[in-house]
């Protein structure tokens, strides 16, 4: 096989895989209309009817934050979960705008850092008067995340593991 | 050129490289040596394992060594091809966050047809084997975490020469640069550096090799052959293009001293490399990502008129374990 052809085939194969990726682009679906709430009023109405705050910690460069947006939460069981049980909450962890947690104002950027966050996406839960319920870093399928909504929602968190609800769950269907 | 022990030889391309490395400073790819036994030595894929999580490779490489050079210019009159098929399986563990040690192993497919130009049947010989491996430790100065873009790390390790070096053809031995292993033990040095921008999606990265050979000895130690010194250095960026697809572009710098046979340092080996390398990968679960990569030389300087690579292709299987993989982290983690 002569070295010249060998190149062109070489060139052919690189430039083809990135056209392959391309097209990916005009097959992904646009968000859904989901109702996200801001903070303050997440906060408000989680007191109001004792509802839990579901935050989404994301960031503009995030791929998989997008993923999420685009898979996850068009979702029509993940949007019922979340407008029943929660106050969804989309915080951009490098924002300056500022919110107030537990009596203090503070960055989105602050807030990101007080709550230990060490990887985009995060999912954290909020109860009604700011305790930290916990978190969940990493892309969540909807199959994830709808578990781990229904583990927050149904206070077994207070009981038993994840693992183990996830484990309970699978035997039970 | 002096005899006595190999030292590493540069030119005007190491000071290219040095002005690179000033430029940009991740996610690494194999290399492949166009004789020296399995592609190791720039072959460390996982620049840093967070502490309690196992990451994995599976690399086939395909390294076509069909060009001739003697020193910068390219030959036409070639006699002979050379194709290396390698399989590596890299393993990594987090022993901490600061600490980590990686493993490599290698299975590797040598052939080479002679007669091209000179006979009406070119005859080819293959051979066949587990490679040498590798081990490494690397301690991880600075972590890049969400909050601070840059990583550190360093590491040291070993060559392993699981790879036999006794393969015969024919009733006879044959040359060194056809077996699957070197026959020696070879001290590892290793360095990292890269930083993400955020704001572009991106990484840019450099990493540094520097592999200083042992001695294989052959033949009831009458065949004392030493791979010449090894050092690599590539450059690269890397980021997300959308949604699962990534990309890879990635300038590389390579040079080795000439082999040495016994005291004498052969004429035909060593020199000094510079390639492109670019790929795409596709996350096809949160813990496994496909990678698929092509390398072209642009330039080489070699010692002497060796059979040099033409192009590389190189596809890979990733997958990462956590302890965390599927946790919930109860309060804010404290």
């Amino acid at each position: 096989m002569a070295p010249v052809n060998n190149l062109y085939r070489l060139i052919a194969v690189i430039v083809l895989l990135y056209v392959g990726a391309y097209p990916v682009y005009g097959q992904q679906s646009q968000p859904a209309n989901m109702q996200w709430y801001d903070f303050e009023e997440a906060s408000r109405l989680s007191i109001e009817y004792e509802k839990d705050l579901f935050l989404f910690m994301e960031a503009d460069w995030c791929g998989i934050c997008k993923r999420m947006h685009h898979e996850v939460f068009t979702d029509s069981t993940i949007q019922s979960l979340l407008s029943t049980y929660f106050y969804p909450v989309r915080i951009d962890i490098e924002s300056k705008e500022k919110l107030t947690f537990n009596g203090q104002r503070m960055t989105s950027k602050a807030f990101s850092k007080k709550m230990k966050m060490n990887a985009t996406p995060t999912a954290i839960f909020l109860q009604p008067d700011h305790i930290v319920i916990g978190s969940k870093p990493g892309f969540m399928d909807v199959i994830e995340l709808s578990v781990l909504l229904k583990y927050i929602q149904s206070d077994a968190w207070e009981r038993t593991s994840l693992g183990e609800y996830r484990d309970s769950i699978s035997v039970n269907q | 050129m002096s005899s006595g022990s190999p030292a590493i030889e540069f030119s005007g391309l190491a000071s290219l490289v040095i002005l690179l490395m000033s430029v940009y400073n991740p996610v690494l790819q194999a290399q492949t040596c166009s004789c020296a036994g399995a592609p190791l030595i720039s072959s460390q894929n996982f620049a840093t394992v967070v502490g309690g999580s196992f990451m994995g490779g599976l690399t086939w490489e395909h390294n076509n060594i069909s060009s001739l050079y003697s020193g910068a210019n390219e030959l036409n009159n070639r006699t002979q091809e050379r194709i290396t098929n390698t399989a590596l399986l890299e393993l990594s563990y987090g022993i901490s966050d600061k600490l980590s040690v990686t493993g490599t192993f290698t299975y590797i497919e040598k052939s080479r047809t002679t007669g091209l130009q000179t006979q009406v049947n070119p005859s080819t010989i293959t051979t066949s084997g587990i490679g040498d491996g590798m081990v490494m430790m690397k301690y991880h100065l600075i972590n890049q975490d969400l909050w601070n873009p840059y990583q550190f790390s360093l590491g040291v390790g070993a060559k392993i020469p699981f790879g036999t070096t006794s393969l015969e053809a024919n009733n006879v031995a044959l040359n060194a640069d056809m077996q699957p292993g070197t026959g020696a033990w070879d001290g590892v040095g290793w360095m990292f550096v890269s930083r993400a921008i955020r704001t572009l999606n991106m990484n840019v990265f450099l990493n540094g090799t520097y592999r200083y050979t042992g001695t294989a000895e052959r033949f009831n130690e009458s065949d004392n052959y030493t791979f010449g010194n090894e050092f690599v250095a590539i450059a690269g960026v890397s980021g997300a293009m959308w949604d699962r697809w990534s990309y890879d572009g990635q300038i590389k710098f390579r040079s080795t001293t000439r082999d040495q046979l016994n005291d004498f340092r052969l004429p035909n080996t060593g020199g000094e490399w510079l390639s492109l390398k670019t790929g795409v990968g596709y996350q096809v679960h949160d813990w496994v990502n496909l990678r698929v990569f092509g390398e072209l030389p642009v330039y080489q300087q070699l010692n002497g008129t060796q059979p040099t690579t033409s192009f590389v292709l190189s596809a890979s299987v990733f997958f990462s374990f956590s302890q965390n993989q599927n946790g919930f982290i109860y309060g804010t983690g404290e």
